[in-house]
């Protein structure tokens, strides 16, 4: 203990007078910025002093292994356990120092207004203080070690071994840092966690690499580098296989890790299908949520390797799908540029995957602000029945691209502010889009994707467009917008089967909370709405003819507003009835009659433009419960049967 | 170990790289005596001197020093071993003092008295940074340092570099010998070859990596009837090795 208190004296002689100083001018700036109106947080300024003191210290002790200078300790009857034990006091001794250097001056040049007080003192300060100090002594040692120890090499050597190693270590280094920047982004996105881990693992490897070096090398810089490189090969190599490890284990879960199933979930088009998006066992739950391909009739759950929200999309049909694949998306833009193909696949009827080609233009890999977002750079892929033809909305632009005939035509919706806010493809080949333009102006319009011509087919001025829908053969649509805060909605239907130039809408219902309406499969549409504005507590579930006639009037009694599911069975509709009773309610759309009551459920959601599974397929009878589980109801009589999550053993 | 030996370098060999400057030495020193390493500049002198005080692990072979290995037991031996180094290696902005202090708190036998005597004696000042010394002061403020915990066991690494003549004969004549009488084993490394002839009681050159002499030099200079320059001079002309 003597000698370890004479060793940490002799650092705070070297190296207090001038930290201490640095100390007292560093605490005078908080007040002094707060002045200028430019306010710097004590907290921040202090950890910034305390790698100062760290940086300071520990580069001290690594200098100390240049030129001969080292022998002054190892020449003493000094242990390396005592000297490293000896430094490292006198290196936390300069920073109490320093630490009440800095608060007495804040407090004098804030006249004693200033918080005086070691509860300032956080997580921080501590992490600042000891990482500063190990990676200066890391790198003071290594500077010291290989200052004037290395010898020249031979030519040949020079040449060919040096670039050599350097090009291997900046490759796996880059491979590493890749996947695992992968494994960040992709499963740990909302937890600072795995880069804290990382950042403090290599601090401590750099400390014992330092202490390793020390010990078994004492005075020769030869072996003090030697030993150095050893320990930090070491835990690369280690975090290496961490890092594969944890990449591969993290983001390919199986079925068997689905924890909740969340949503978006949805049934494909021809009912036999689930895209099921999930909580698993691994990654963090707020940013990690698989997608699973779910075959209803067996049960066999597949993750699709989707990047979040670039797919599935399906073709109206559901004989296509197309999602961008998630491969390490770090290395896209070498993979790119080294002529690789692109990240989207379409999984067609044949079952085959096959890359989708891409609009040449196109960024394949995600952006700064891409990442930020993580909004994928193509907001959605609409696949033609056929699987050939695919219109990709992205950026700015509707480009059509065809797997036999390459990039057909483009659109630039940009020149009169033009969104699309939703498209199907049609059996004639066209793709029938709902394209809105102003502030106000819809317009549906039939475009040939081989020309990129378009004909409209229908124009109206609507309100404040909040959902569009469109029938099974996008022959009709039904418009929900919002016409003034706090006036309700309303809901009016739109005929699209003949050419047309200026529309109106049939209203449906207007001035309701909450409106909502679904086709039904025979043609006929179910709406529900909260009751007019004033009169919240009336609701109503009305059963319209195809072209908006009233045919049944429900009365609900009263409450909050239903919510309206999948038509699960052939004329059975799923209805919430209120929207805070977890209940879900099978309607009969013919008699009114509830023919069951399921505590406890919801029905899966549906999308504006994608075609609902057929009534009475696997698909249209999925149930989610409450607690974050998948059911199938094989009947109006049946018990649902439990899908996701698979069944412990 | 010889009976009487306090350090013994057993078939000891240094390499840097590709480099082999110390080539399987193998030597004694008996207890009391003065050791004189002699070799040209890069013949492997430091290094040796380096294992000898276990501040260096050779790449093969051992030293032993009071009968035990060097590299394991160095801060145990460093103890009864004191060491003055070529160039003064204290950090430059402390004080004599804080440095003196220091070894105190290292040697249970320092002896304080002692050291500012001599201190006085060199005309160090004790208030003085290390860096304001002048190299000559430095070299005798370290030679002070080490008789301060009255080693029984000197290791001097060129001692004499950067003193006058007139210093550099005061070294030899009288701390050196004094030394040796008080029975204080020396082992020296120098290129001041006058100085150390009459001090020193077994001479070893190092040439090409290779101890190519390890002789008495009283029996050394009645079998060659040459000085030790000459002697030296005579082994040494072939090119050394660089280390």
């Amino acid at each position: 203990m003597r000698k370890i208190l004479a060793v940490a004296l002799l650092d705070c002689r070297r190296l207090g007078f001038g930290l201490v100083s640095f100390a007292l001018v560093a605490g005078l700036i908080p007040s002094l910025a707060s002045g200028l109106g430019a306010p710097v947080s004590v907290a921040a300024m202090l950890v910034g002093a305390f790698a100062i003191v760290g940086i300071a210290a520990g580069g001290s002790f690594g200098n100390d292994f240049g030129d001969g200078r080292s022998s002054f300790f190892f020449a003493r009857p000094l242990s390396t356990g005592a000297l490293i034990a000896g430094r490292f006091a006198g290196f936390l001794a300069l920073a109490a120092a320093a630490f009440f250097a800095f608060m007495a001056s804040y407090w004098l040049s804030t006249r004693g207004r200033g918080v005086w007080s070691p509860s300032i003192l956080t997580r921080a300060h501590a992490e600042a203080l000891f990482d500063s100090w190990a990676i200066s002594l890391f790198f003071g040692l290594a500077i010291a070690a290989r200052g004037r120890a290395s010898r020249p090499a031979g030519a040949l050597r020079t040449l060919v071994i040096i670039p050599l190693r350097l090009a291997l270590s900046l490759g796996a280094f880059i491979l590493i840092f890749g996947l695992f920047a992968d494994l960040v982004l992709r499963a740990y996105f909302g937890t600072v966690t795995p880069i804290r881990l990382v950042v403090g693992s290599w601090v401590v490897a750099s400390f014992v690499a330092s202490c390793v070096a020390m010990a078994a090398g004492r005075t020769e810089r030869l072996r003090i580098a030697r030993f150095q490189n050893r320990v930090m090969i070491a835990y690369f190599t280690l975090v290496s296989m961490v890092v594969v490890a944890t990449w591969t284990y993290v983001l390919h879960p199986g079925s068997d890790a689905i924890q909740r199933v969340g949503n978006p979930t949805w049934g494909s088009p021809d009912g036999r299908f689930a895209y099921v998006s999930t909580t698993v066992d691994r990654g963090d739950s707020s940013s990690f949520q698989p997608i699973f391909v779910l075959d209803i009739a067996s049960g066999q759950a597949r993750r699709l390797n989707a990047d979040k929200y670039q797919g599935p999309w399906t073709s109206a049909d559901g004989s296509s799908l197309v999602w961008s694949e998630a491969t390490p998306f770090f290395f896209r833009p070498l993979w790119r540029y080294l002529g690789g193909a692109t990240s989207f696949r379409v999984r067609t009827s044949s079952g085959n995957v096959e890359p989708l080609p891409m609009p040449k233009k196109l960024p394949d890999f995600f952006t700064a602000r891409d990442l930020a977002s993580f909004a994928g750079a193509v907001d959605q892929v609409i696949p033609s029945p056929d699987g050939d033809v695919f219109a990709i909305l992205w950026d700015r632009y509707l480009t059509f691209t065809s797997r036999s005939r390459g990039e057909l035509s483009e659109i630039d919706l940009q020149p009169d502010r033009r969104s699309v806010r939703g498209a199907v493809f049609l059996s004639s080949g066209d793709l029938r889009a709902a394209v809105a333009s102003g502030d106000s102006r819809l317009e549906f319009v039939d475009i040939d994707p081989k020309s990129g011509t378009s004909k409209t087919v229908a124009s109206m001025e609507v309100g404040n467009l909040a959902r569009i829908q469109v029938d099974k053969n996008a022959a009709r649509a039904l418009l929900t917008s919002v016409t003034q805060p706090g006036q309700g909605a309303s809901i009016s239907l739109v005929d699209l089967s003949s050419t047309g130039r200026a529309t109106r809408p049939t209203i449906l219902l207007s001035g309701v909370l909450f409106p909502s309406a679904v086709f039904l499969a025979d043609g006929r549409i179910a709406t529900t709405g909260g009751g007019s504005a004033g009169a919240r507590d009336k609701r109503s579930l009305r059963i319209l003819s195809p072209t908006g006639q009233l045919v049944l009037d429900l009365p609900v009694g009263e409450g909050t507003p239903p919510r309206l599911g999948s038509e699960m069975f052939p004329g059975v509709l799923a209805v919430r009835l209120s929207r805070f009773d977890e209940e879900l309610s099978l309607v009969d759309t013919n008699t009114g009659a509830i023919v069951r009551r399921l505590p406890g459920f919801e029905a899966p959601m549906t999308f504006s433009f994608s075609s609902p599974p057929p009534p009475g397929s696997p698909a249209a009878r999925l149930m989610q419960s409450a607690d974050g589980k998948l059911y199938e109801l094989a009947s109006l009589t049946a018990e649902p049967r439990l899908l996701l999550p698979l069944a412990r053993r | 170990m010889t009976n009487g030996a306090v350090v013994r370098v057993d078939s000891v060999s240094v390499r840097y790289n590709e480099n082999l400057v110390v080539d399987r030495v193998s030597l004694e020193v008996a207890r009391g005596s003065v050791y004189a390493l002699l070799g040209r500049n890069g013949a492997g002198k430091s290094s040796l001197i380096r294992c000898l005080l276990g501040l260096q692990k050779p790449t093969s072979g051992q030293v032993f020093a009071f009968g035990e290995e060097v590299w394991k037991h160095r801060a145990r031996l460093l103890t009864r071993t004191a060491y003055v180094p070529e160039t003064c290696d204290a950090p430059g902005q402390l004080r004599v003092s804080d440095i003196a202090d220091f070894h105190q708190s290292m040697y249970p036998t320092w002896d304080s008295g002692a050291v500012r005597s001599r201190f006085a004696r060199f005309g160090v000042s004790e208030s003085a940074a290390i860096s304001a010394l002048s190299k000559g002061q430095r070299a005798l403020f370290t030679l002070a340092l080490a008789l301060g915990s009255k080693p029984e066991l000197l290791v001097l690494d060129d001692p004499t570099l950067g003193l006058d003549v007139v210093a550099r004969n005061d070294f030899f004549s009288d701390f050196i010998g004094e030394l040796a009488d008080r029975g204080t084993t020396v082992i020296l490394t120098t290129h001041d070859l006058a100085g150390v002839e009459g001090i020193a009681d077994r001479v070893g050159i190092l040439q090409g990596a290779r101890l190519a002499l390890d002789e008495d030099v009283e029996q050394l200079k009645v079998e060659r009837g040459q000085s030790l320059e000459q002697i030296f001079t005579d082994i040494t002309r072939g090119p050394g090795r660089q280390s």
